[in-house]
Parts: structure tokens; sequence; C-alpha cells
């Protein structure tokens, strides 16, 4: 009893110093990470090649398609460019190439346009090299937003695709039925 | 920051061909140990930052990031010079920011209604007259022109702010008070924050508290 209530009162004290805002709660040496602006994220320290964390921070999983297009601009084959060198050299990650929308017309009409933009990033990282055996697509439609808000500071986060590593085929996979 | 200045004068020099001067020649050295050759980008070419010579508290991270900002936000606190993007389930990627020495002079929410790749530099005005030797423009490109390979413009209601994200020629400068103005970054950094951001990204500048200048 007497150790358990010793740790709890250390935990409280570094979330008091921490809660004050004092520098140097990142690296409280042995504890758990504080739940506060600066703490690290788990995962996220120490991030080995071929993780999932580096090709979060140093590829990026999202592209931005224009309102209503499912069009590869230049600037997101700049990023797509960037994921095929990535993913050609960790063959180990199966890719679901997720799309997205928050555009005009109905739900269904959104849904082929998620599925579209989808489709159009998938050819150009096979376009790039990257094996079509390991990748697969879906539209998500509307599900899923980033944020939701009825400005276009919400809606251009939203059209999107997202690049997603996988270990494994889901339902969604035609390679799973085979 | 005497010797930060002393570094940015000493390569201002030497790109003005005053290498035979020893001392420039060695503050051009403490310069070059940031660098890290060369970096081809869309026909042109950025310094390398040598991150080994830069504090890793500036180096792109993710971090915690408790705040009611949507995901996809960008928020800069020039107090602290870190930029965040804000992702998900209360995490940020965090980066580190240069600020002018008089400190941001706006503060609120904007919006990145603008992008450039590697945009032609005109100084303002303001800066002309503190600094009459300047050039009047820098072309796109070229390897005096501080705005680097990229920049993203804040708006507010359709109107431009006068205030940019932007790259820095002075890598040394992350982290301090020491640009006239905008927020700078490592190129590395700046190139990989305009891949995240579309056009129409929500920007929201914290205020500057105190600026401690140099």
């Amino acid at each position: 009893m007497k150790n358990r209530f010793g740790r709890l009162g250390r935990s409280a004290l570094v979330a008091l110093i921490c809660g004050i805002g004092a520098a140097g709660c990142n690296s409280a040496g042995g504890l758990s990470s504080p739940n506060v602006t600066n703490a690290p994220v788990a995962g996220f320290e120490n991030i080995s090649p071929g993780s999932e964390e580096e090709f979060i921070i140093n590829v990026g999983r999202r592209i931005y398609f224009e309102q209503g297009s499912a069009v590869v601009t230049d600037e997101a084959r700049v990023t797509i460019e960037n994921q095929a060198r990535w993913l050609k050299s960790n063959k180990k990650w199966l890719v679901k190439v997720q799309g997205h929308a928050d555009d005009q017309g109905s739900e269904a009409a959104q849904k082929t346009l998620s599925t579209r933009r989808a489709d159009a990033v998938m050819a150009e990282l096979a376009k790039l090299g990257v094996g079509k055996n390991r990748m697969w697509v879906k539209g998500y439609g509307v599900e899923r937003p980033v944020t939701d808000c009825a400005e276009v500071t919400c809606k251009s986060q939203n059209r999107r695709v997202v690049v997603n590593l996988r270990e494994e085929f889901d339902e969604s996979a035609p390679q799973a039925k085979r | 920051m005497e010797l930060n200045r002393r570094i940015f004068l000493g390569a201002a020099a030497a790109a003005a061909g005053t290498l035979a001067m020893p001392h420039v020649a060695r503050a051009n050295a403490a310069a070059d140990a940031y660098f890290n050759g060369y970096h081809p980008d869309s026909g042109f070419e950025y310094r390398r930052t040598n991150f080994k010579r830069i504090d890793p508290v500036w180096h792109r991270q993710m971090v915690k990031y408790l705040s009611d900002e949507p995901p996809g936000t960008v928020v800069v606190d020039t107090n602290n010079h870190f930029l965040y993007w804000v992702w998900e389930n209360n995490t940020a990627l965090r980066y580190g920011v240069g600020v002018g020495r008089e400190g941001f002079q706006w503060f609120g929410r904007a919006r990145i209604d603008r992008k450039a790749l590697w945009p032609r530099w005109v100084p303002p005005p303001e800066m002309l007259q503190r600094q009459p030797d300047l050039p009047r423009k820098v072309d796109g490109g070229a390897a005096n022109n501080p705005l680097g390979p990229r920049a993203l413009y804040l708006y507010r209601d359709g109107r431009d702010l006068g205030y940019r994200l932007h790259s820095t020629l002075e890598p040394w400068s992350i982290g301090h008070d020491v640009s006239s103005g905008c927020i700078r970054m490592f190129p590395e950094d700046v190139i990989d924050l305009y891949q995240r951001c579309p056009k129409g990204t929500g920007v929201l500048v914290l205020e500057h508290l105190g600026a401690n200048a140099g």
C-alpha cells in the first residue's frame, strides 16, 4: 500500500509541475509521458526506418484534391512521388488507398468521387513502380472527415486521399477474396 | 545573438565576394557547418540543413497538443518559436520557427489562400528603409532569395495580410527572434508543411507576449 501511494504522489507531482507549464516535462526520466502539450507521443519518440511513424512524419499520408475533382495536381504528385519512393524501399507494407469527399452533390455522387480520387492515386503509385498486388482502394464518400464544418477551412481538408499502411488485406480488398 | 549576427554578416559578405578577409572566411566556415550539401527541387536547389548541428527541440516531431483547434489547423506560437500542424487524437506535428526581431506584429485567425513555389522576393518598404543596400527584388530560385523554396501566404477575408510562412537561408535563426516580420522555417520543413496544407487551411497566430529582441 505504501508503495502505491508513493507512486501516486509522484505522478501527481509531475502532473502539477507540468500543469504549470514548466520546461523539461518531455524528459521526465522513467515516468510515463504526461498528457500535456509538447509531451512526446508514444511510438514517435525513437522512430525506426521503415516504420509507420516514419512514413507519417517524413512522407505524409494525405493527398488533397480540388473541389469536385479527381485529377491529381502537380502539387499532389509531389507527395505521391515521395510515397512511392518510400513504399518501394519498404515492401513489407500493404497499402490501402482511402478516398474521401466533402464536395457538392448527393452522398452517392460523393462516394463515387471519393473512389475516383483513390483510383487516381493508386494509378499514379502503380505508374511509379509500386506493385498493384500490394494496393487496393476504398471510397468513403463523406464518411470520416478530418474536421466537419461548412467553411472551406474544413472542406479543403476533407477532399483527400489517405495512403494507409496495412499489415493485412481487409474485407474491402479484392486480394483477400482470392 | 551576437554570434548569429556575425555569422549572418559573414555569409552576406562572402556572397558579396569579399572572401579575402580572414575573419569573414572564419565566420563563413561557422555558417557552413549548418549545411549539408544541396538538394534539387523543382528546377532549383536549396542548401540542405545539417540537422546534427540543430538542437533537437527544433526538429520536426510529433507531440501531444491539447487544444480546441480542429485537425488540419496551423497554430503559430511565436513566443515559443513553434508551429503546430494539428493532427488527430490531441497530437500535432511540431516545427521550429524563427520570428521577427520586433515580434510578430499580428495575431489572430487567418487562412492560407495562396501558396507559391520558389517565389520572387520583394523587400517591403520598411525593410528597405532600415537596410537601403538590399536589392529591390530577388528572383525565385536565386541563391540569395530569403523566401527559399516555398511560401504560404496568410489572408483574412480575401485580403493579403502581408505575413508569410517561408524558408530561411539562416538555419541558425530557427528558435530565435531575428528576422523581420515573417515566420521562417528550415527549407525541408516548409516544403513538408506546404504538402500538408491545402489552400483554405485555417491558421491561428497566437499573440506574441513579449519580443526578446536578439
